[in-house]
């Protein structure tokens, strides 16, 4: 009887879990759309009259319409202007110049529409709007292989003396899920979030591609949340999935996510392009004026192409494939010689030279001397049975200073050669690390008021520290600045020539891939993306040169990187998320090497260990020799759990451990991610190989597959 | 065979149903940093990383307070007047509902307070003015209402918001506006009084005001602001009945916390280095934006194993100390990810897992403690109860994550004393800035050092003697070169002086070097006093104090007594007090080099030797300045001293002036900045 119950039960229960969820919702073409072009598995249609798309998916017949249709948005009793903007291809605001008011518009309004023209394209067509107050656009919607790009070409905005555009979201409504679907939003919030469609919670993602312009100047900076490395977001929905991926302009957008109930009643990701930014000019301590961004802009095309899941390529993991594909598209190859080990040494830090302890002067003083750090690379490679990577942090004595050289000088020249010299015959590549943006004091080459990016206001850019306790900025820390684009660029040229007779095997940027800035210096004014497309330019050019690798790993540095250091690995645990993913190492497997972030930094290292083992990135290690020495209140306060001689047994410990299963793991293409039970993951690499992980407190077993509390376990099928 | 089949079976089948959850490891979503002994913040690993968040699952939940009790968390629910029950995962288990003794609904008016213990259940009603005693069970027991009685201030309301009981079953309740203390119980429900009220905190202000008040009439007097102590916020009660109470209002840093003893007596005056307590953070004085930016320390927890944890509603951070007041990190921060708080309320800690109650929307996070914290709780537990020795590998451990940590340092250094290794132990309390740890350790290295070396240093010092003897003869032998007696004015002042201002020897070089001697030994002395006596921060140096305070203050007093000197008849030119006034300072100097030296070699407890050596100089200093005075103006005793006292008005007037002027040009270059701006702007 009780087997009969049980089998009873399970049956049931496989029944309702199972059974498979109605993986595409197949509707018809609503009535007024009209077919614009077509290939091998998609139709474009259009609906002129409110020059709506949709594009049908010639073998499931699902819809993936620009906006809901009628029907939703009566079911959801949605009127007036929140009707508008759900019907709406395109929303934005524009300034008026002389009253320094922002005004919305939205394409489906009425008085947009009848001043709207239609030209039709061999793949798709193209929207001319007229604002009533004259401004001007023009939306490109074109069939891809497999999905469909929106875009407003630059040229196609037009401006007048008063008005000027302020921001453009592109299809906000494409693909929005009901209160009723099942499904959820993608956010690549630091490695990836997820948020799950009427998750009860309030409140919207909305957050800048590449994180905060740090042009403005932050007198207070509060929240310690993640940037968004990759310009991405994605649906999905009932089974069906869309990734959302921005191709030009990323810079200058952010990304935005709203559950039902917040905003609108729809569940929405997208994309909102700021192409003008405001900011306060203060004329004395309590009067400020408003001062509204000029120039021509915007600097590039604003497009997202929408990408369509194939069936196999459903959820994040179908996601992150997908934005993979697109990298390889783009050319992006599998790059070569990824490590499993990298540490990051130390070699000096700005000083005081004292006498009879007064401090005298700035000098570099050295941390880490030469024939250690040899001697740290090779325990460490002995330990982990691999030769390390190694990347020679705070290794040019100007750079120390708090210049931005345009030529390297070694803290230890002599010194130097020979740890090169004894890397390269050991097989231990050797990168020098560099700030190529970065500077505390002018000089080489580098004059403050002419190379700093500057704020709306033309006041220089002063990047803080900041208070732990009140997040106030630091005044009596020094403080640094951001170099012009181009000016960061011309330095990096010669910089390159000057480090090539040493022989490192190549160079790693430690700010361009992690900060986004414009720059508002009157006459040299620069957006953004075009900092960005400076950026990438300059990995590019020091591609041909030398190898490249980049710490935080922004996705314009990826074409010219080979390796990431200390790539995102978590969220910024929003409330509104209900989970974070490994999108970016998902995305970035088998192509890019990847490390975590330094192991001995962390408060939880057997976590860190877990995760490389989890999303097959390489152990990072950071060190410096000695712990006596005064890093407070310095640029490398933080290095507090990096003393050599104080943690390198515990680093021995756990090389030994873990180094061998993560050298299986490290650069391998991940097929497969999936949550087990609450804290274990399972993941499945290619060529076989399948890591499950528990995060957890208690021990996992399933499937004849036991894996302890903090613990994991990986097999070779 | 078939029953494992169908087990594995149903358990696949519940993986399948698991809810998507925390899909991936994260980081906290704040940076962890801790206070050294300096009172300045220090980045440090995070000791706490959040969990889980959870929303009781009803609309409109008001969750008022929670309490851990028996590894389980009761969360006080206003909205239905019940608790809800969870596990430490913060899984819900159950509902508890209060009934009072017929077995009928309790219907509260508003729910405030919450303590749980083997005696019962105990809720405050601070809108009806009463607390109530349940079983387990929630069946009502006892009903503690206002006090009646000369002791109460009928005048306030008795809406007790936090309740704690102790062992003996008596009920002490905070109320707020109440200054008396907590209100005390017996269990039976009579008033027994007022338990450890705080002290009056006498601010500046309040003393300007104090004295203000005794010049007015007592109707006057009564009308001004009432000094009355600060109120308790929360408060928990240990198992030894010590009582741990915070209050969101105090002004002083370390008496935010305190720990009384079950007769209310206030027990933490210092920490064992030596150095006082203090508790949230140390901005007391920051005002940004109209805002104060003082903690507002609103509950407080003493966990099973002793360790502290404050909420500070300010910024919605935890703060951990241990059972001595020394902070272990803090945790936590406001905003709307998980592990931060828009309005933190209550919190409460079972084993290493803390639970916070956030009232901006009754949600309840619930942290882990990291590898690190896990150690420092481990360390500081043995290092507590003494055992310095087993406590050394884990402070060892804490120090390779954290190498700015001051107590780990402290602990390693204390075990190497233990050990005997005291050159070892020095480095160590240097870093950890124990100067009581390394005064004691100092001793033993010097005890140690004078008797290995003690044949050696007695052999020096003789060839010393020997040598300044022969040096002696040998001058006798030669003919002196004429020299200015400068040194001589420390034997015969008056005389010296006198000689100097006939003879005009009275030598600008002198008092130049003198002068300059000064203001490089201030420098010296705030970088290179010892170890033991020195306070000051190196990080906090700013050349401009040691300067105004020697060579601006000099020339400032002489440029002010010749000013007086002058309006009084007096007769030394301004070279003549400039250069005079030197020979005053030689005294002072002289004592300050040998403090500086012996800084170097004594230990605390002869500390007294450098006070004496230093009031000395001082002293001597002072009576020298008479003599000058009295020669260079031809004053008598009477009218130097008043001489002296109007210079010193005169230099105040004279700063008084300067500020005026500092103050004038802010404005005239605010102005030129603001004309400055509006071209800018308009370019």
């Amino acid at each position: 009887m009780m087997k009969k119950i049980l089998s009873g039960f399970l049956v049931l229960a496989l029944l309702i879990c199972i059974a498979p969820i109605p993986a595409y919702a197949q509707s018809e073409v609503p009535e007024g759309y009209r077919q614009v072009c077509e290939n091998a598995d998609f139709r474009l249609l259009l609906r002129e009259e409110k020059a709506q798309f949709i594009l049908e998916d010639k073998q499931t017949g699902v819809l993936h319409a620009s906006a809901p249709s009628d029907a939703e948005l009566e079911a959801e009793e949605v009127k007036g202007v929140a009707n508008t903007r759900l019907q709406s291809v395109v929303i934005g605001s524009y300034y008026d110049l002389e009253l320094k008011t922002i005004t919305d518009f939205f394409s489906a309004s009425g008085d947009v529409q009848s001043a709207k023209t239609i030209e039709f394209m061999e793949d798709g067509f193209r929207v001319n709007y007229t604002l009533p107050n004259a401004l001007k656009f023009a939306l490109e919607v074109r069939l891809l292989e497999r999905g469909v790009s929106v875009c407003i070409p630059k040229d196609s905005v037009k401006e007048t003396e008063q008005f000027a555009f302020r921001s453009f979201q592109l299809a906000p409504n494409f693909f929005v899920g009901t209160a009723q679907d099942e499904g959820y939003l993608f956010v690549p919030d630091g490695s990836g979030a997820v948020i799950n469609f009427a998750n009860g919670q309030t409140g919207v993602y909305d957050e800048p591609v590449y994180g905060i312009n740090r042009a403005f100047i932050y007198e207070a900076y509060a929240v310690e949340k993640q940037d968004i490395y990759l310009p991405v977001f994605g649906i999905e929905k009932n089974g069906g999935t869309v990734l959302g991926v921005i191709t030009s302009g990323a810079a200058d957008a952010r990304i935005t996510a709203s559950t039902s109930g917040n905003i609108t009643p729809f569940n929405r990701a997208g994309v909102n392009f700021v192409l003008r930014e405001q900011d306060e000019q203060h004329i004395a301590e309590d009067a400020f004026q408003t001062v509204i961004q000029t120039g021509n802009v915007p600097g590039t095309n604003l497009a997202v192409s929408f990408l369509i899941g194939s069936e196999e390529q459903s959820g994040y993991v179908g996601m992150a494939h997908m934005y993979r594909e697109y990298l390889m598209q783009n050319g992006v190859q599998a790059a070569a010689n990824v490590p499993s080990v990298v540490v990051s040494l130390y070699g000096a830090v700005r000083d005081q030279q004292k006498i009879f302890g007064v401090p005298l002067y700035a000098k570099a003083t050295i941390i880490t001397e030469s024939d250690y750090a040899l001697q740290i690379l090779r325990e460490i490679s002995a330990a982990a049975g691999v030769p390390v990577t190694a990347v020679l942090h705070e290794w040019d004595k100007n750079a120390v200073l708090g210049f931005l050289p345009k030529s390297f000088a070694p803290i230890n020249g002599g010194g130097l050669r020979e740890l090169l010299a004894a890397c390269s015959e050991e097989g231990m590549p050797v990168y020098l690390g560099r700030r190529a943006a970065t500077f505390e004091r002018q000089g080489k080459g580098i004059r403050q008021n002419r190379d700093a990016v500057r704020n709306l206001a033309n006041e220089l850019s002063a990047q803080y520290r900041y208070s732990l306790a009140t997040s106030m900025a630091n005044y009596d820390a020094p403080i640094s600045y951001f170099a012009n684009a181009l000016a960061a660029q011309q330095q990096n040229t010669q910089y390159l020539e000057s480090m090539s007779e040493f022989g490192f095997a190549g160079i790693c940027y430690s700010d361009i891939a992690q900060v986004s800035y414009a720059d508002y210096h009157r006459g040299s004014e620069m957006t953004q993306s075009e900092a960005a497309a400076v950026f990438a330019d300059m990995m590019a050019h020091s591609a041909q040169q030398t190898n490249v690798m980049v710490s935080g790993g922004f996705d314009y540095a990826l074409q010219n990187t080979q390796i990431v250091l200390s790539a995102p690995t978590a969220g910024s645990s929003f409330t509104i998320a209900d989970a974070e993913v490994p999108f970016y190492q998902i995305a970035l497997s088998g192509l890019r090497g990847y490390t975590t972030r330094p192991v001995n930094a962390s408060a939880m290292q057997n976590e860190v260990l877990l995760q490389a083992l989890e999303t097959g990135a390489a152990l990072h290690y950071e060190f410096i020799a000695d712990s006596d020495v005064p890093l407070r209140n310095t640029r490398l306060e933080n290095l507090y759990g990096a003393s050599y001689s104080e943690t390198c047994d515990t680093a021995f410990e756990q090389l030994g451990l873990y180094a061998g299963d993560v050298a299986q793991v490290a650069g391998r293409r991940i097929l497969g991610h999936v949550q087990l039970a609450d804290g274990v993951y399972e993941t499945i690499f290619e060529g076989g190989i399948t890591v499950i992980v528990n995060y957890g407190q208690a021990e996992y077993s399933a499937a004849g597959v036991s894996v302890p509390a903090g613990g994991y376990s990986i097999h070779n099928s | 065979m078939k029953k494992r089949l169908i087990c594995t079976a149903l358990l696949a089948v519940m993986l399948l149903a698991l809810p998507l959850m925390r899909a991936y490891a994260e980081q906290p979503p704040y940076e962890g940093y801790t206070y050294d002994n300096n009172r300045d913040e220090q980045p440090s690993p995070a000791l706490y990383t959040p969990l889980k968040v959870i929303n009781p699952e009803m609309e409109s939940p008001n969750v008022t307070d929670i309490f851990a009790y028996e590894s389980k968390i009761y969360a006080l629910e206003s909205s239905t007047g019940t608790c809800l029950v969870y596990d430490e995962n913060l899984n819900q288990t159950g509902e508890l509902a209060f009934k009072d003794e017929t077995g009928a609904n309790m219907s509260f008016v508003q729910m405030g307070g919450l303590f749980i213990c083997n005696l019962g259940i105990y809720v405050s009603d601070p809108a009806s003015q009463c607390l109530y005693k349940f079983s387990h069970d929630g069946v009502l027991q006892q009903t503690y209402e206002k006090p009646v009685s000369s002791l109460y201030d009928d005048s306030i309301a008795f809406s007790a918001s936090k309740i704690a009981v102790d062992s003996g079953g008596n009920v002490y309740a905070v109320v707020p506006g109440l200054y008396a203390g907590a209100v005390m119980f017996a269990p039976n429900g009579s008033f027994l009084g007022f338990f450890g009220a705080s002290e009056v905190e006498m601010t500046l202000e309040m003393r300007l005001d104090q004295t203000w008040k005794r010049m007015l009439t007592e109707e006057q007097a009564a009308a001004m602001t009432r000094f009355v102590p600060v109120a308790y916020t929360s408060f928990d009660i240990d198992s030894e009945n010590f009582v741990y109470t915070c209050s969101r209002n105090a002004a002083s840093i370390t008496t935010r916390v305190r720990k009384l003893n079950p007769a209310g007596v206030g027990l933490w005056d210092e920490l064992p280095g030596g150095q006082q307590p203090f508790f949230g953070d140390t901005l007391s004085d920051e005002v940004i934006s109209g805002l104060s930016f003082d903690s507002q320390l609103v509950d407080i927890d003493v966990t099973q194993s002793g360790f502290i944890n404050v909420l500070d509603a300010a910024r919605g951070r935890v703060f951990e100390y241990d059972a001595n007041g020394q902070l272990l990190g803090v945790f936590g921060g406001a905003g709307n990810q998980n592990g931060t708080f828009v309005n933190a309320a209550a919190l409460d800690a079972i084993g290493d897992r803390v639970y916070v109650l956030d009232a901006g929307d009754s949600s309840i996070t619930s942290f882990e403690i990291t590898e690190y914290g896990a150690l420092m709780h481990e360390a500081f537990l043995l290092y507590n109860g003494g055992e310095y020795e087993n406590a050394l590998p884990l402070w060892r451990r804490v120090y390779a994550m954290n190498n700015l940590s001051q107590p780990a340092a402290t602990g390693i250094g204390k075990a190497l004393m233990q050990r005997g290794d005291v050159s070892g132990a020095l480095a160590f309390f240097r870093t950890a800035n124990n100067r009581s740890a390394y005064s004691e350790a100092f001793e033993d290295y010097r005890f140690t050092f004078m008797r290995q070396n003690f044949a050696l240093m007695m052999l020096v010092l003789a060839l010393v003697i020997t040598g300044v003897l022969l040096f002696r003869r040998f001058r006798k032998n030669r003919v002196p070169k004429p020299r200015v007696p400068h040194f001589a004015m420390l034997k015969a002042p008056g005389d010296t002086i006198q000689e100097l201002i006939y003879a005009k020897q009275l030598s600008i070089k002198f008092t130049a070097a003198v002068a300059v001697y000064w203001f490089v030994l201030e420098i010296v002395k705030y970088f290179g006093t010892g170890f033991v006596f020195n306070q000051n921060d190196p990080y906090r140096f700013n050349i401009f104090l040691p300067l105004v305070s020697t060579v601006v203050a000099y020339v400032l007093f002489c440029t002010a007594n010749w000013g007086v000197s002058t309006l009084s008849q007096g007769k030394g030119s301004l070279k003549t007090i400039f250069t005079a006034g030197s020979y005053v300072l030689l005294p002072y100097l002289i004592t300050q080099t040998i403090c500086l030296v012996l800084s170097l070699v004594l230990v605390q407890s002869e500390g007294m030797f450098i006070t004496m050596i230093s009031a000395a100089g001082l002293f001597w200093s002072v009576v020298l300045l008479f003599i000058v005075m009295t020669q260079i103006h031809d004053f008598a005793l009477g009218k130097a001293f008043g001489n002296l006292l109007l210079t010193v008005l005169g230099m105040a007037v004279v700063l008084f002036l300067l500020f005026m002027c500092v103050v004038l040009f802010e404005h005239v270059a605010n102005l030129f900045m603001i004309v400055f701006n509006e071209i800018t702007l308009r370019m």
